[in-house]
């Protein structure tokens, strides 16, 4: 990188905040996903305005930049496509106010997820996207993606709890998209900027939504010997207007992983579990959880437990929650996919998603936000045997496919990235991207800011960038040859 | 934005007539009944669908043609008005249900859909979308949108923005996008449907809009506490709000909103507040709420209690969401200004509207932070008291600014738009709009790129976009 150009970011965010040397980079080469790559430096600046003076310095320049929160993201988001540098929110990560009387939160990006309830607990409110990544994951990049959680089926996802965003534009201005009130006048940007993946700019400070803490909750684990009966139950416990706090399940292949890592107690000779979190008033909770047990036994649930207490509801989320790192135990490595269907459609999906698998002689966990219909299919591979990573792509995009077909879409949380770029025409028309496009331009005229996300290339749905050797991109990323998966 | 074509007068070009044929009016007298906030348009365009909207778009904009979107025309009195009208483009066809998926909580209809019907067609099955916007007997689906006009149920089920989950969107150059889907769920490109949502039809047209809706609560109550002191009955507001109680709405009136709700006319004293909660859930979830919010109420010193019951709710609702601007308040004789603040400072607000607007009707959504200001037009320019002194009032412009609040003028009369900018004291300028830190240049910049002939109402967004 430019001396000069490298020099100046010091001077900006100080020496021990820029990196340049491939060790200290390297880490932020990987978000999960199955794309990798270097950037150029990475710098963790401390401020919004340093922030603005960052990307000010890389607009002089005609540098591009990535913003990244904690790189969980999944889809390649936060890793730099081709020249450019990451900016870390890692140092912006300052609760700096929880406002108890107006129900509000001002933080800033690079807060961890947890770390928000935590802070409100004490006031009896809590902040309600919690994604199973919540010990890591921050709020910049929760906002990104417009993050669903296991408690949003009830409560909204991200969108719903953000009532505005104070942003470095990717010219280098400082704006607030809404505030700290509601239906702030004028277009509703912070609607826009949610869920936009880092491309309209660099959130630097956020105003988050608390709610109250719910009085009591009651989780049920429901146990069956089928997965149409257990997503049958799925469809008829909403169809009878139930909405419950959340509502997981989880198949047999997802089931012997966990338990083989956290040992939460789950019976691995089930074909799927339902995990549902039944909150509210104690008064009448009762009368709901007899419900939801009584659908899931006419849906030919074997049996429905319900947890005892505290630590045993905490095991059965726990479970829930370790569910993608515990592929581990059955993989070497995984791919997981994030579509989107109507609820109606989960068993008929199932059977795409199986199929899927059959086809591409590849074996494939489900773990999944089953009341918003949001699949998480845990495509195993092993990247060591001969085409099997190539298989795992392919697999991932014929239930891209599936998902598009039966109405659905093709992320529900884990955003395009580089990902699933070439996937976008499975769902949108030239003329809907080139909408987007115009929109984009609105805030990132020159493709500056996260450039190469979400718009597509060119290519065929799950070609990554990491099998279609795109010049610069494998050249830095072979650096990273030998390193895990 | 530079205007390229200049108008000439109608009868319109070829182009417009030929894609709207008969669905393109402009007799006088048609056109009379479109008036714009007191403009009468040049034009009225009934397109049947989606394609003959995008066509009268993609029309118009090659004539250089202003367009006005139009619903019902429920907010057609917004101010400032608009310079001038070419076309108002009229989407009451675009009516059409085109699946409620029941079982998945989202229904799909047309733009020009009226509540009214949505909300039969939804409560057949047990469900209602919740957004409840007022001028529920004939405000359409797509004008509803548009104007961000949703009401109390903010506070258990989010913004509007929460309950569209897509869209498909007539743009200004005549294509038919589409944005989000139809599951409950979606990060795939940009969310532009929620940039929809308060445009008021300057950046495209709404033809069809997937909505996330909810099951109605088994049995619902409306508590209804009488307090002396808005301070007071604020408090409770967010005392509850913040509680697991976590009510469905929670209203604030003044005795004037009081007595244009039958339900609450036994109960609205001159001088007096009623605080109203609207709660819902199973029959042992619900008498706990109520029993609490009783008891919450009359700690306080409530003048009294009373509850609305499972029968009378419904009813009393649809009055109650009428009063945030909604059918009571003709816009020829009031002028609407909704305010927001922190709800800590609602009480406050209200306070500053009762000193600034002496005879205004006044609601508010204590627990949002929201309060709506209802002021007759002869009210107006008078000196608060009799002996002729005007009142020392704040401009509010420079009031709201320091305190952080904005405000907005959703509609009145158009002769009145002078006055409106008198009672703002001239520092607002059109559209009489006063918010801390608008971003006024990505305003500009959205508009530009979604719009850049400036086809759709130009100029009265906040910031003049
Ligand atoms: C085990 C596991 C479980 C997961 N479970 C869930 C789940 O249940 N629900 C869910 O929704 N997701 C889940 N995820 C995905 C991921 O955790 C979320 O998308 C999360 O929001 C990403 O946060 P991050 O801080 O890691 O962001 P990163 O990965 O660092 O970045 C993600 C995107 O956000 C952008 N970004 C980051 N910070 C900013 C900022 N300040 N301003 C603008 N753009 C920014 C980046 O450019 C990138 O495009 C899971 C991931 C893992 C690994």
């Amino acid at each position: 990188m430019d001396v000069r150009f490298a020099a100046a970011l010091e001077a900006i965010v100080g020496r021990r905040h820029a990196l340049t040397t491939p060790q200290e980079i390297r880490a932020y080469a990987y978000d999960g996903g199955v794309d990798r790559s270097l950037p150029l430096a990475v710098v963790l600046p401390g401020s919004t305005e340093e922030v603005a003076a960052v990307v000010r310095a890389c607009c002089e320049r005609d540098m591009r930049f990535v913003p990244r929160g904690a790189g969980t993201g999944l889809s390649g988001g936060a890793i730099a496509a081709g020249d450019a540098i990451v900016i870390s929110t890692a140092r912006l990560c300052r609760i700096l106010e929880i406002d108890a009387p107006n129900r509000i939160a001002l933080v800033e990006p690079g807060v961890v997820n947890a770390d928000v309830s935590a802070a409100a607990h004490p006031h009896g409110l809590r902040y309600v996207p919690d994604p199973s990544s919540m010990a890591a994951c921050t709020i910049g990049g929760n906002i990104a993606e417009n993050s669903g959680g296991l408690h949003c089926l009830a409560y909204g996802v991200t969108s719903a709890h953000v009532l505005g965003i104070r942003i470095v534009t990717p010219d280098g201005d400082i704006e607030w998209l809404g505030g700290k009130t509601v239906d702030t006048p004028g277009y509703d940007l912070a609607g826009v900027f949610i869920g936009s993946e880092g491309t309209l700019g660099i959130a630097t400070q956020a105003v988050l939504a608390l709610s109250p803490i719910p009085e009591t909750v009651q989780t049920l684990l429901g146990i069956f010997d089928s997965t149409d009966a257990a997503t049958a139950a799925v469809s008829a416990i909403i169809g009878r207007g139930i909405v419950p706090g959340a509502l997981e399940m989880m198949d047999a292949l997802a089931t012997s992983a966990v338990e083989a890592d956290v040992g939460a107690g789950l019976p691995t000779d089930a074909a799927a579990l339902l995990l549902i979190d039944i909150e509210g008033l104690r008064d009448g909770l009762e009368g709901t959880v007899d419900a939801v047990a009584s659908i899931c036994r006419e849906r030919g649930a074997r049996e429905v437990r319900i947890a005892q207490d505290g630590p045993q509801r905490d095991l059965l989320w726990k479970g829930r929650k370790s569910a993608f790192g515990a592929m581990g135990r059955i993989s070497p490595d995984y791919y997981v996919q994030d579509g989107v269907i109507p609820r109606s459609q989960l068993p008929a999906m199932l059977r795409d998603v199986a199929a899927a698998g059959t086809k591409h002689g590849l074996r494939i966990a489900n773990v999944f936000h089953a009341g918003d219909g949001n699949l998480h299919p845990l495509i195993l591979f092993d990247k060591q045997k001969e085409g099997e990573f190539d298989r795992a792509l392919a697999a991932g995009a014929d239930i891209l496919q599936a998902c598009v077909a039966r109405g659905g879409s093709i992320s529900g949380e884990h955003g395009i990235g580089l990902e699933k770029r070439d996937c976008m025409p499975l769902q949108f028309t030239p003329e809907d991207l080139s909408f987007m496009d115009r929109l984009k331009s609105a805030f990132n005229p020159d493709d500056r800011c996260n450039p190469g996300k979400i718009f597509p290339t060119g290519r065929r749905c799950g070609e990554s960038a990491r099998t279609a050797k795109s010049g610069t991109l494998d050249e830095r990323t072979a650096a990273l040859a030998g390193e895990p998966f | 934005m530079k205007r390229t074509k200049v108008l000439r007068s109608i009868p319109f070009d070829l182009s417009l007539r030929d894609a709207l044929g008969e669905r393109l009016r402009v007799l006088p007298d048609d056109c009379a009944r479109y008036r714009v906030s007191g403009v009468t348009p040049k034009s009225v365009a009934l397109p049947r669908d989606a394609k003959e909207t995008a066509l009268a778009l993609e029309a118009a904009t090659a004539e250089g043609a202003i367009v006005v979107v139009r619903g019902a025309g429920t907010k057609s009195h917004r101010l400032p008005p608009p310079r001038t009208v070419d076309v108002v483009v009229d989407t009451s066809s675009l009516d059409a249900v085109v699946e409620h998926a029941a079982e998945d909580l989202t229904i799909t209809v047309g733009g020009g859909t009226p509540l009214v019907k949505l909300e039969s067609v939804l409560r057949a099955r047990g469900q209602f979308w919740p957004c409840d916007a007022p001028f529920a007997a004939s405000a359409t689906v797509g004008g509803t949108i548009a104007s961000n006009a949703h009401g109390a149920l903010r506070l258990r089920y989010g913004a509007l923005r929460e309950h569209v989950l897509g869209a498909q969107i007539a743009t200004p150059d005549g294509a038919l996008v589409r944005t989000g889907a139809r599951v409950v769920k979606s990060v795939a490109g940009y969310d532009s449907h929620k940039l929809m949502t308060g445009s008021f039809g300057t950046l495209g047209v709404i033809v069809e809009a997937t909505l996330k809706v909810a099951p109605l609560a088994e049995t619902e109550n409306i508590v209804v506490g009488r307090f002396r002191s808005a301070v007071t009955a604020s408090a409770i507001a967010r005392a509850v709000a913040a509680s697991p109680l976590f009510p469905l709405a929670i209203v604030l009136v003044d005795d004037a909103c009081a007595r244009r709700v039958g339900a609450l006319l036994a109960h609205a004293s001159t001088g007096s507040w009623l605080l109203l909660v609207r709660c819902g859930g199973n029959r042992r979830s619900l008498a706990r709420q109520v029993s609490d919010l009783t008891k919450a109420c009359e700690a306080t010193g409530a003048d009294s209690v009373n509850v609305l019951d499972h029968a009378a709710t419904p009813r009393a609702w649809s009055d109650i969401r009428e009063l945030t601007g909604g059918a009571p308040y003709d816009a020829e004789r009031f002028i609407v200004v909704k305010t927001t603040s922190l709800p800590t400072d609602t009480p406050a607000a209200i306070a500053d509207s009762r000193n600034r607007w002496p005879a205004a009707e006044l609601s508010a959504q204590p627990g949002s932070g929201v309060v709506y200001a209802h002021i007759p037009v002869s009210d107006l320019g008078q000196p608060a008291d009799p002996n002729g002194e005007a009142p020392h009032v704040e401009p509010l412009t420079r009031a709201y600014r320091r305190a952080g609040w904005s405000a907005t003028i959703l509609s009145g009369p158009a002769a009145s738009s002078t006055a409106s900018q008198l009672f703002l004291h001239a520092a607002a300028p059109p559209p009489y709009v006063t918010a801390p830190s608008a971003p006024t240049r990505l305003f500009r910049a959205v508009k530009a790129a979604l719009d850049p002939a400036g086809t759709l109402d130009p100029g009265r967004q906040p910031g003049g976009v």
